[in-house]
């Protein structure tokens, strides 16, 4: 046997190995090998020491200071849990304030937006009978009026059924507010003017949609014919003319 | 009252670690008691082998224990609670270790015991001693303190939890997340070191 495997062996009955075989052999090399014999006697002495070194006990009031240790440690998870807890409710508060406003400014936005959206229509909401729609077209002062059309007749002439009483703005977009079988609709309806042109305007067909999807059928039939008289007042009033004879 | 407290408690010690962690899991204080009480000195002695510093032993263990207790919750049954605990308390180890070794100079004691360290003989003994007085306790302590504290960092743990706390290299792998082989081969390495430096007093026959 080798010094080599005589070590590795040496370590492999400190830890415990039975074997008679192996253990004879490695006498025999102990025996011859003065080198591996001190080393085996060393090795077997400090072990033992190590082993009979008495052990090392942690002071008398160990326990007692651990327990508080523990115990503070307990009370500062409880305090980090309630504080937790207080913290995700004014979160949660914070969150609900949070969405109550977001809605409001959304709410506000579509407002605006909305009110924009008519104002672009040319429909105004005046208090009297006075439209300025009509002036606007006059003046050509409302892009999406054709001002080169001439304009005539007052503003009932607007009015496909029944007088005006309503709001300018409504007879404005063809509609009566007297008489109508609901005047619930009548802001979301399109603006048809005197001469039977629906001016071009954005969100337009989709105002139109957004109307006649909310309507009943009889406002429905009711709107439809309102806007068919309109225009055949407008072909009754004005003759069509020919443009370049005029200039001639 | 007292009295069954103290019947409580010794009902609590017949139960073993596992179940004794169960019940701890369960919010029963007083199980924890008896584990600290079962293992308080046992793994002191593994944290002062290992730190060679009263204080700094217990300040190791008290927050070993205290992480135990804790983090109770995540212990599982299928390991042994000394394993865990001893696992808990050589992660505090390596962290204050790792610690030091940033900043070595505050900490001379630790910055020793690298490889390729000369060996130096021990000079605990007075060399002009006679064989036969004999070593008394607190000298046998330093003399294995300073056998223990001359072994490489890296081989000391292994070391420490097979000779002194007698644990299996299959425990001592799953301590350290260490290799059965790599274990088998440092624990060997240690054992030489610790050999090397003890050699002198041996050599010169003084009786322990």
């Amino acid at each position: 046997m080798r010094c080599r495997s005589a070590r590795k062996l040496l370590y492999q009955f400190l830890d415990g190995l039975e074997d008679d075989g192996k253990r004879l052999a490695l006498e025999q090399h102990l025996g011859r090998c003065s080198a591996c014999e001190t080393l085996a006697a060393q090795l077997a002495r400090s072990l033992d020491l190590l082993h009979r070194a008495p052990q090392e006990k942690p002071s008398e009031n160990f326990s007692w200071k651990l327990r508080l240790r523990l115990n503070e440690e307990r009370l500062s998870t409880e305090a980090q849990e309630v504080s937790q807890r207080a913290w995700l409710r004014s979160w949660n508060m914070r969150y609900a304030t949070s969405a109550v406003a977001a809605f409001a400014v959304i709410l506000a936005a579509g407002w605006i937006a909305y009110r924009a959206g008519i104002g672009s229509l040319g429909i105004e909401r005046t208090s009297g009978d006075t439209d300025r729609w009509s002036t606007d077209v006059a003046t050509g002062a409302n892009e999406s009026i054709p001002a080169s059309k001439p304009v005539t007749g007052s503003s009932d002439a607007l009015r496909p059924v029944g007088p005006s009483t309503g709001a300018g703005w409504q007879r404005n977009v063809g509609l009566v507010s007297e008489g109508a079988p609901g005047r619930g609709n009548a802001q979301a309806l399109p603006q048809v003017l005197d001469d039977g042109s629906i001016p071009a305007n954005r969100g337009l067909d989709s105002m139109v949609t957004r109307a006649l999807e909310t309507m009943t059928t009889e406002q429905k039939i009711w709107y439809l014919r309102g806007n068919i008289q309109l225009l055949e007042n407008h072909l009754q009033r004005y003759q069509p003319t020919e443009p370049d004879s005029n200039r001639r | 009252m007292f009295a069954d407290f103290s019947r409580d408690i010794a009902k609590l010690r017949e139960l073993t670690d596992e179940q004794l962690m169960l019940r701890v899991q369960q919010g029963h204080g007083a199980s924890f008691d008896v584990l600290v009480e079962r293992y308080k000195d046992r793994l002191f002695n593994y944290l002062y082998r290992l730190v060679g510093d009263r204080d700094e032993a217990e300040e190791i263990e008290q927050e070993a224990f205290v992480k135990a207790y804790i983090h109770a919750g995540k212990y599982k049954t299928i390991a042994k609670f000394s394993t865990w605990l001893y696992t808990i308390a050589t992660n505090l180890v390596r962290n204050r270790m790792r610690s030091r070794s940033r900043a070595p100079q505050l900490f001379p004691l630790w910055s020793r015991g690298h490889d390729g360290e000369e060996e130096k003989p021990i000079d605990i003994v007075d060399p002009d001693r006679s064989p036969e007085e004999k070593i008394n306790d607190s000298e046998l302590r330093e003399i294995i303190n300073e056998g223990i504290r001359r072994i490489p960092d890296k081989y000391r743990m292994s070391f420490v939890l097979r000779e002194v706390d007698h644990l299996s290299y299959e425990e001592i792998a799953a301590v350290t997340g260490l290799k059965l082989g790599t274990v088998r081969s440092r624990i060997n390495r240690a054992r030489n070191c610790f050999r090397k430096t003890l050699a002198p007093l041996i050599e010169k026959g003084i009786d322990f």
